[in-house]
């Protein structure tokens, strides 16, 4: 194919060689030389063809917010021109320092050069790069560039951080917060650990009969004979409802209510897990697997993390009470804590109410309070701009909010309301149960 | 902007004016058969147009000043239409001079003839059109060069990556070479010439020009074919 600056050349030549023709023009015939063997000569050099360019130290697994140097290592070889290398980021990684497009001048001499940049992954999931793609450029523009790509770019891992909550009081007496440390398990293989004496159900072992206490309580003629009862192995469950809906994507493409959210489910998983807790989830208005059945342990963890890693939010308009009847033989199992990560909006309270009421009536309610949190991110903390204005907006919208909250905190409900620009989710969430 | 970048637009201007006093030149000789640089007279007469002598400083700036402005513009702005309109003036300022040196003259066709006041030797006027051939190229491919820069520039390149491309370098050194190659071809050819006419003193001129023009033209589009199918692979 012809270049454009190739066609140009050969058409000012053209014209004046035809001119020179046409004329018996024997000054033009000679001038008429000076394109034609420019161009020819500027069409024996070559463009740089033998280019390897290579990615170094990368990692496949980084953390959220991680900020990551990401090093590319070029050579040149023959020809002359211009080399642009271009390291393609995948949407969601910001440039953090340095550049990940560079040009490199091949003179004479071979070209050997590296550069390195630093860019943060701000979006969790797994992102595959566009790659590493160089294209050589003739020195006049009289060839085709050659453009040469990256044969297998890599894939980045990004894992939302785990939030470091270290610890949360055990409270005695009623508790505040659902999520008491001491809880233990509704259901599981007895341990060897005293629990109460209770009357005998049918179902009972009979080896679990307490004598001696049948002996001292039955003192009449009917005899009701007394069990001992253990407390179960391991400890309650905790069961997480996620809103996948695309209306939680309020925000700006990196930083949104729906990653927060995201944030916050991996982080309550965590800490649960990491403290023998049995943990399921379902996450509504998600296409494909929704559920995930509650388990214990880091392997629990890891599954919770790769599903949460690579969800998208959908338009399904799915609600929670639905959500609730799908979760119904686990709920009624195993009695577990629930944590609500909802859209929080007054276009979406009834639908809400209805879901928490259906939590309500499979788990019941401990000494008038249902062991639901519901966690709270209002986007209007995530507005940007600043100022005397923005502070009142927010006062206003707080206000306008409030009903809202007032709903769910009638129905016994804990809301955790979290700032994320403000504090960290441990921060928030230790706040709550203190209260 | 870097100090090469500079240096650059200073000597593309420099091109520029040399290129407009030399057309201004060529023109003042072939029109008014006098060198407008060196006369002493401070009024010219311009036939039957205007009968009233006319300041010479003012033909000299009306002349010169469109043609300076319109190139210095295409510098500055890189704007390649203004460079094609300041190379079609210099065209039209060298066409009478160059004309003179044709051997078919097409507007006797029309009972006319050119009416020259002076025809600039040879020499002369083959080194001039060369310069304002070569100095065209170098400022059209140093724009082309430029805008190159400043894309790479928006694209997100470091201004000193940028500033090391030394491509006006070889670009120079390119039209030097062809300047070089085409004087040399210039009087090797009266020499070549000088030879063959014992043998080929016969032929008359036309077919000359036409046999060598075809034959040459035949040679160009073969190695344009060539040289721009072939293709090559980047290494990987």
């Amino acid at each position: 194919m012809l270049t454009k600056e190739l066609s140009r050349s050969i058409t000012f030549f053209s014209a004046l060689f035809l001119g020179a023709l046409l004329w018996g023009n024997i000054v033009v015939l000679y001038v008429a030389l000076v394109p034609l063997l420019f161009t020819i000569m500027g069409l024996m050099i070559n463009t740089p063809s033998s280019i390897i360019v290579e990615r170094k130290e990368m990692g496949y697994t980084v953390w959220k917010d991680e900020i990551i140097t990401m090093r590319v290592e070029v050579s040149i070889r023959g020809g002359l021109g211009l080399v642009t290398v271009a390291d393609r980021l995948p949407p969601y990684f910001e440039l953090i320092e340095g550049n990940n497009f560079h040009v490199f001048w091949k003179g004479i001499r071979d070209v050997s050069a590296s550069f390195s940049y630093k860019v943060r992954c701000t979006k969790r999931g797994l992102h595959t790069f566009d790659g590493l793609q160089w294209r050589s450029r003739h020195l006049l523009g009289l060839q085709e560039p050659i453009v040469g790509e990256e044969e297998d770019p890599p894939e980045v891992l990004v894992k939302t951080k785990i939030m470091n909550i270290r610890r949360i009081r055990g409270i005695r007496g009623i508790a505040s917060s659902p999520f008491p440390i001491v809880d233990i398990a509704r259901m599981g293989v007895s341990t060897t650990d005293f629990r109460e004496i209770r009357e005998y159900m049918p179902g009972d072992p009979i080896r679990n009969i307490n004598w001696k206490a049948t002996a001292r309580y039955n003192a009449g003629y009917t005899v009701k004979p007394l069990v001992n009862e253990y407390e179960a192995e391991g400890k309650k469950a905790v069961w997480i409802f996620l809103d996948g809906s695309s209306e939680m994507e309020i925000g700006s493409t990196i930083e949104n209510v729906f990653e927060y959210a995201v944030e916050v489910a991996e982080g309550v998983a965590y800490y649960f897990l990491e403290k023998n807790y049995r943990v399921g989830m379902y996450i509504y208005n998600k296409e494909g697997n929704q559920l995930l059945y509650p388990d214990t342990g880091m392997r629990q963890f890891y599954k919770i993390s790769r599903e949460l890693n690579k969800i998208e939010t959908t338009s399904r308009k799915e609600d929670l009470k639905d959500a609730v009847e799908k979760c119904r033989g686990y709920l009624l199992s195993y009695n577990p804590l629930c944590v609500v990560i909802p859209e929080f909006s007054e276009e979406r309270k009834e639908s809400l109410r209805k879901g928490i009421k259906s939590i309500i009536k499979l788990i019941g309610r401990r000494r008038k309070k249902p062991p639901i949190m519901l966690v709270n991110i209002p986007p209007y903390y995530l507005s940007s701009g600043d100022g005397q204005y923005r502070e009142k907006a927010l006062k206003l919208i707080k206000m306008r909010e409030r009903p809202l909250v007032k709903t769910f905190e009638s129905m016994g409900i804990s809301i955790l309301r979290w700032n994320p620009r403000k504090e960290s989710f441990a921060t928030a969430l230790l706040r709550g149960v203190k209260r | 902007m870097s100090f090469g970048n500079i240096l650059v637009k200073l000597f593309q201007l420099v091109l520029v004016i040399s290129m407009a006093l030399v057309a201004l030149y060529v023109l003042s000789i072939s029109f008014f058969g006098t060198n407008i640089f060196a006369t002493d007279e401070y009024f010219i007469t311009i036939g039957e147009i205007f009968k009233r002598p006319i300041p010479l400083i003012f033909l000299y700036f009306s002349l010169i000043a469109p043609l300076i402005a319109t190139g210095g513009y295409a510098i500055l702005t890189g704007s390649k239409k203004m460079m094609k309109l300041f190379g079609s003036a210099l065209g039209v300022f060298f066409m009478p001079s160059l004309l003179a040196h044709s051997k078919f003259n097409w507007l006797l066709f029309l009972d006319k003839s050119l009416g020259l006041s002076a025809v600039l030797p040879f020499e002369d006027i083959l080194a001039m059109t060369l310069f304002i051939v070569s100095g065209y190229i170098f400022l059209l491919y140093s724009l082309q060069l430029g805008k190159l820069k400043q894309k790479l520039l928006n694209q997100g390149s470091v201004e000193e990556d940028v500033s090391n491309y030394l491509g006006e370098g070889v670009l120079l050194a390119l039209i030097f070479g062809s300047i070089i190659i085409t004087v040399l071809l210039t009087y090797s050819v009266n020499y070549f010439w000088s030879m063959m006419a014992v043998y080929a003193g016969g032929i008359p001129f036309n077919l000359w020009v036409v046999g060598i023009g075809f034959g040459m033209l035949i040679f160009v589009a073969l190695y344009f074919f060539i040289a721009t199918f072939r293709s090559a692979k980047p290494e990987k």
